[in-house]
């Protein structure tokens, strides 16, 4: 049904399927070998779903899937445009689980003129804090640092160790020295493990077991692709 | 003597969706299907257990953009429409399928509960559903809690502060305006928590939510009893954490028992099997399909195969899976009875479109397993509120971060598909705080804008479009309301500024976007109030 639904769509919607698909459409390529494609492409989507959802999700899933095939339409969000980026200094950690966060920031449009007005000389890039308390004290922190281009907008970040605090300044360096154009909140990671003894059956009981071994089925970090490329 | 308690509750959500323009609107879907299949289904349900006198609690929490769909007039209206249409497909049906008599014996079940829905609906609610569950919690059947305003992924809003206490806030007064009663308890959207979110609902008065087990496991005190007995954080508020096995049990579509072979396949929908030309109002302007309601196949046939539903061989299933339901947690309950003061609680929360929907014995699963809970004297189901009542004497502890979702954090909500929202949505409240701190005492026509402004805001914040995102079904809707919301509010910002507002456009998008009618932009000020 998918199939013939994709026949009926002109070239540039298909492009755009193909686009949000992370398919890069070469110029020899024609119509049906670029729906094979998409379709290729959604049933491995499909499946990844089937393997990561939990039972809570998978349900979820069902109460939005109104269609028995994948809504073609790209259309319809055309009329409301966002801007891109918001005209600020100010960066945004947000934790995504005990190993990942994803942050975001903006940068002010002067600053980015001057930033590239500066190049090679003026680098952009993220400092990781681990913090030691929750007082944000960089000084005594561990960090590291994370290179960025001028035009990344957002990253995920492998956090080091659970059970820390986290924060991030959205830095550059400059042939004089560094600048901190802005600092996040601090995010704090959960620990991922329980110090349990054999004699605590309450805790096999409450399937923690299972939740570990779900953990190791289903490897973390599922969607990072966009990250890994940009890294330099 | 009670050596178990089991916890019962129904997480009832849908996405704020109402079309002015469209009579005949794919997402609306959503709302219809869950009243057809799960509420009306649900509600004789209760009735049946209610008249045989069966003592009974559950605990049903109402997201307020749901409520507020099953207020409204004009989706009232359609849902008699749709109604209707089901049944109007059913004699067609009938006449289809007259020479098939398997087939025959289904259309006239499925008709009978069509017609039963419409009488349901029309005649014993008024189509007010809202007052039909109101006046079950009436007479002490239910303990219906809220939800998060526009079921927002709190997680994500940490650093938001005012945005949370705004979607907590909204919700206890749209409850109230709803139940008639403040709200007990809150079921945390995703089940999302941090440290810290806990003394936003002591400050709406929420004496309890409700965890994923891995937040429970995680506490910042290593809970003695495991998820068997809730834990009360330092501020008093009880943290309730999920059962994990029981959801596997009840309802994992591959593992749990709405997947038997017995049960009647959800997939399989004349809707997508019978020509279009025939199937009339359900098909869409566009050629896409949708469930019509009419199923006629069992579960886990292979391609080609067509293995006709059997509804007394599936009741008879039922009554299996009911006991083995009750003979798993009385093994439970007997062993923690030696470990445990008190008796072991599992909270078994589940979305309530499930049963019915989904899993179309799901109901008469649910009916069966209180039956016999009500003659095993071993086990008994309880509530929060009375838990609490009876043991409230719980470890002090606070959960740690953590979700219902996949591995039990927020990479469902947070991901590649879905993460660029966050800077919008932030932005947005930011720009709002902003508003209120310029216009902290606007009265008439500035008021009113500000109130849409707010009500923009909150409804851009639901978990549903982030999710819709990641899981790849109905996206470009999801992308479009996240657009719509945040240009509507942005327009609104920009106009501001400029001090000129288009009146007639605020009021069309007010029409369409009406719920909260309460609602003061206040609720974000900023200040520090936890």
């Amino acid at each position: 049904m998918i199939h013939q639904r994709l026949k009926l769509l002109p070239w540039d919607a298909l492009e755009k399927l193909a686009g949000d698909e992370g398919i890069k459409v070469d110029s020899g390529m024609d119509k049906e070998e670029l729906i094979e494609l998409i379709v290729e492409a959604m049933e491995e989507d499909q499946v990844e779903q089937e393997l990561t959802n939990n039972a809570s999700m998978k349900l979820k899933e069902r109460k939005y899937k109104i269609l028995q095939d994948q809504e073609l339409s790209s259309q319809v969000a055309e009329d409301y445009v966002l801007p891109e980026e918001y005209n600020d200094n100010r960066i945004v950690l947000l934790l995504r689980d005990p190993s990942w966060a994803y942050t975001y920031w903006d940068l002010k449009k002067s600053e980015q003129e001057s930033l590239l007005e500066s190049r090679p000389a003026g680098q952009l890039f993220l400092r990781v804090y681990e913090m030691i308390d929750s007082c944000h004290s960089p000084g005594l922190a561990d960090f590291f640092d994370i290179p960025l281009d001028v035009s990344d907008r957002s990253w995920y970040v492998n956090l080091p160790r659970t059970g820390m605090r986290y924060c991030i300044d959205l830095m550059v360096l400059y042939r004089s020295g560094e600048k901190i154009l802005a600092r996040s909140n601090i995010a704090c990671s959960p620990a991922t493990t329980v110090e349990y003894a054999a004699a605590d059956a309450l805790f096999f009981d409450s399937n923690i077991d299972a939740f570990e071994r779900l953990k190791k089925e289903k490897a973390i970090p599922q969607r990072i692709i966009a990250v890994q490329e940009g890294i330099n | 003597m009670t050596k178990g308690y089991i916890c019962l509750v129904l997480h009832a959500h849908l996405p704020f969706v109402r079309y002015l323009k469209y009579e005949h609107v794919l997402e609306e879907n959503w709302l219809y299907e869950a009243v057809s299949e799960s509420f009306l289904p649900l509600l004789r349900m209760f009735r049946r257990l209610e008249s045989d006198n069966l003592p009974f609690k559950i605990v049903i929490s109402f997201s307020p953009t749901l409520c507020a769909m099953l207020d409204d007039d004009l989706l009232q209206k359609r849902m008699v429409l749709h109604l209707e249409s089901q049944i109007a497909l059913g004699e067609k049906e009938r006449e289809r399928v007259k020479d098939d008599p398997e087939l025959s014996s289904l259309v006239n079940m499925y008709l009978e509960r069509y017609t039963r829905n419409l009488q349901d609906y029309t005649e014993l609610y008024g189509c007010q559903l809202n007052k039909a569950f109101r006046e079950m919690q009436k007479r002490g059947r239910l303990e219906i809690i809220t939800s998060s305003a526009t079921h927002s992924f709190l997680p994500a809003f940490q650093e938001y502060p005012r945005a949370v206490e705004a979607q907590i806030e909204t919700a206890v007064i749209s409850h109230a305006r709803t139940f008639g009663t403040e709200p007990k308890g809150f079921w945390l959207p995703e089940c999302g928590f941090y440290p810290g979110l806990e003394s936003f609902l002591k400050n709406n008065n929420l004496g309890y939510f409700f965890a994923a087990a891995n937040g429970i496991l995680h506490a910042s005190e290593k809970p003695r009893y495991g998820t068997y007995a809730p834990v009360r954080c330092p501020n008093g508020t009880y943290a309730f954490g999920l059962d994990y096995q029981t959801l596997e049990d009840v309802a994992s579509p591959e593992k749990g028992y709405p997947a038997d072979y017995t049960y009647r396949e959800f997939n399989r929908d004349i809707g997508f099997d019978l020509p279009e030309e025939y199937l009339g109002p359900f098909i869409y302007n566009n050629g896409a399909r949708a469930n019509t309601g009419y199923k006629y196949y069992a579960k886990g046939l292979r391609d080609g195969e067509n293995r006709v539903y059997n509804p007394e061989m599936a009741l008879r299933k039922i009554e299996e899976h009911a006991d083995n339901y009750i003979y798993k947690r009385l093994k439970l309950a007997n062993k923690l009875s030696t470990q445990m003061d008190r008796p072991a609680l599992t909270v078994n929360a589940f979305d309530i479109e499930l049963f019915g929907r989904w899993w179309f014995e799901g109901p008469e699963f649910l009916e069966s397993l209180i039956r016999k809970i009500a003659d095993e004297p071993e086990l008994d189901i309880t509530t929060p509120t009375k838990y609490i009542e009876d043991h409230g004497d719980c470890q002090v502890s606070v959960p740690s971060f953590s979700s219902w979702g996949n591995n039990g954090y927020a990479e469902v909500w947070i991901n590649s598909k879905n993460d660029w929202i966050y800077r919008h949505l932030h932005k947005a409240v930011d720009r709002l705080q902003e508003l209120v701190e310029r216009y902290p005492d606007e009265k008439g026509l500035k008021e009113w804008v500000l109130n849409q402004a707010a009500r923009e805001v909150l409804l851009s914040q639901s978990s549903d479009w982030p999710f819709i995102m990641k899981m790849g079904s109905t996206v470009p809707y999801a992308v479009m309301r996240v657009k719509e919301h945040i240009s509507n509010f942005t327009r609104i910002y920009e106009d501001l500024c400029r001090n000129t507002v288009n009146t007639e456009w605020v009021t069309r998008i007010e029409k369409r976007n009406n719920l909260f009618p309460d609602l003061d932009y206040r609720i974000f000020r900023s200040g520090e109030k936890n």
